[in-house]
């Protein structure tokens, strides 16, 4: 009775897991907007959920422009950029006014380079999968936060997680079909 | 124990497998939703044990023992 006590305890507990997490999925807060475009394609943090992701491609010498601007006192600002696995993040990029050249710089735009990204990620050019990005900016006059789905796109099994999490699929199938062989106790 | 284990690894898989097909990143959703549905899974089916045998053997066996002490002490 205990054992029955303790699925249901697990199965209540996922549940609950699943239903808060309804997609939180949200736009970036007021005060702040941003654009990049990847091959000609601009992108935006409206660019939020699985089924329309920004699309990372990976051929060498990607540049990526971006702009992006503070309706606030941008006066000391920072913030960061980062990639969202699970309870961790893996901080992308990030900046500060130290290097800015103006005070109370409002907007701005740049390219970012995608090799530095690749040669960057433990991975390099073998990711593969969507991911969470979030961005946060934070100045005197005020802060936001966004995020946005980016993808990276590959064969699954090329990548050692894919092809890893398939043979651990088959193995632990296998051994949830091995318990319900278990002998039962009457 | 095998069911549990296998379920909890099996959630994990599963999360990994999506996120890697695109279908769905690993947030905290799927990093502890996914791991505790498995567990779940795999404790429900080892105790259902839908194709499992019953222990009937066990059962008669300890009944047995017990006459045969029953009988010792009366012996005695």
């Amino acid at each position: 009775m205990q054992f029955r006590s303790l699925v249901g305890a697990v199965a209540a507990a996922a549940a609950t897991t699943l239903v808060l997490a309804v997609p939180a999925f949200a736009d970036v807060t007021a005060g702040c907007s941003g654009e990049a475009t990847i091959d000609g394609v601009p992108y935006t943090p409206a660019n939020d959920t699985p089924s329309n992701p920004i699309v990372v491609p990976k051929d060498e010498g990607v540049v990526i422009p971006w702009k992006g601007g503070t309706t606030f006192d941008n006066n000391g600002h920072h913030g960061s950029l980062n990639l969202i696995v699970g309870p961790f993040s893996i901080e992308v990029d990030d900046w500060d006014d130290t290097n800015g050249p103006e005070p109370n710089q409002q907007s701005n735009e740049d390219v970012y380079s995608l090799d530095k990204f690749y040669d960057d990620s433990p991975f390099g050019r073998n990711i593969v999968g969507i991911y969470e990005l979030t961005g946060t900016h934070t100045a005197d006059g005020g802060s936001c936060s966004g995020n946005a789905m980016v993808k990276f796109e590959g064969n699954v099994l090329a990548s050692p997680i894919g092809a890893g999490s398939v043979v651990l699929i088959v193995i632990t199938a296998g051994g949830i079909a091995m318990a319900t062989f278990a002998r039962k106790v009457t | 124990m095998l069911g549990a284990i296998s379920g909890l690894l099996f959630g994990i898989a599963v999360a990994l497998f999506l996120q890697q097909a695109g279908v769905r990143p690993i947030d905290n959703v799927s990093f502890f939703g996914l791991p505790l549905l498995g567990l779940a899974l795999g404790l429900g089916l080892a105790l259902w044990a839908p194709l499992g045998r019953d222990r009937v053997v066990a059962a008669s066996g300890a009944t047995a023992s017990a006459e045969a002490s029953t009988e010792a002490e009366t012996e005695a």
